[in-house]
């Protein structure tokens, strides 16, 4: 078996486009929002009962259930009643670092997830992480139109998982 | 990424350049916080 090396057009599958959008969806909802908005504004995981706080206008149990579904569809992770988890960022370390200006480092879950944080906030981060073969640090910047000079010639592997399978435990 | 492959050749999926990466990034989180930082 040879090495294959794929564009973006040829890793996205039906199953993964249709992933996508539903997560895209949800995404776009104004709790998964906020919480995506704790995790810019700071590197800690947010107590759930502060998330409750910010919706006045919903029953809490409506809010609990509300993020009950998120982590059941694998965008957020709930542990102690805390959200340590909304992709792409994570508050347990991986070996993705994005750093935000004026804001400080934040770990995220995988390499795309990294790579989206610049189009996601319209800003310039840096990215930091090691190769997993000689382990040599690697460290660019992207800005929202895509990566800076620093990343000519790292490669990233794409690799296949389960479809039972959470993200969160497999893309470190 | 060849030399690690050739010591983990059973290893499913497959390599893309980073600037291929970044629009599979753009596409799942583009635009979501933009017009809402604090």
């Amino acid at each position: 078996m040879t090495l294959q090396i794929k564009t973006a057009a040829e890793l996205v599958d039906p199953e993964l486009e249709a992933r996508w959008t539903t997560w895209r969806v949800a995404r776009e909802t104004e709790m998964l929002q906020a919480i995506l908005r704790g995790f810019v504004e700071r590197p800690d995981s947010i107590v759930v009962e502060e998330i409750i706080r910010a919706f006045p206008d919903r029953a809490p149990d409506e809010t609990r259930a509300a993020l009950t579904r998120l982590d059941e569809d694998d965008l957020i992770q709930i542990r102690d009643g805390r959200v340590d988890l909304a992709y792409p960022f994570s508050t347990t370390p991986t070996s993705f670092v994005v750093h935000l200006s004026g804001r400080g480092d934040r770990y995220v879950c995988c390499a795309i997830d990294a790579l989206g944080v610049a189009p996601m906030l319209g800003e310039s981060v840096g990215i930091r992480s090691r190769c997993h073969h000689c382990g040599e640090s690697l460290e660019f910047s992207t800005d929202p139109l895509g990566p800076g000079p620093g990343a000519e010639g790292i490669m990233m592997w794409a690799g296949k998982r389960c479809a039972d399978e959470r993200r969160a435990s497999t893309s470190t | 990424m060849r030399a690690w492959w050739e010591a983990n050749p059973t290893v499913e999926g497959a390599g893309t350049p980073v600037s291929e990466a970044f629009k599979l990034g753009e596409r799942a989180f583009g635009g979501l916080l933009k017009a809402q930082k604090p």
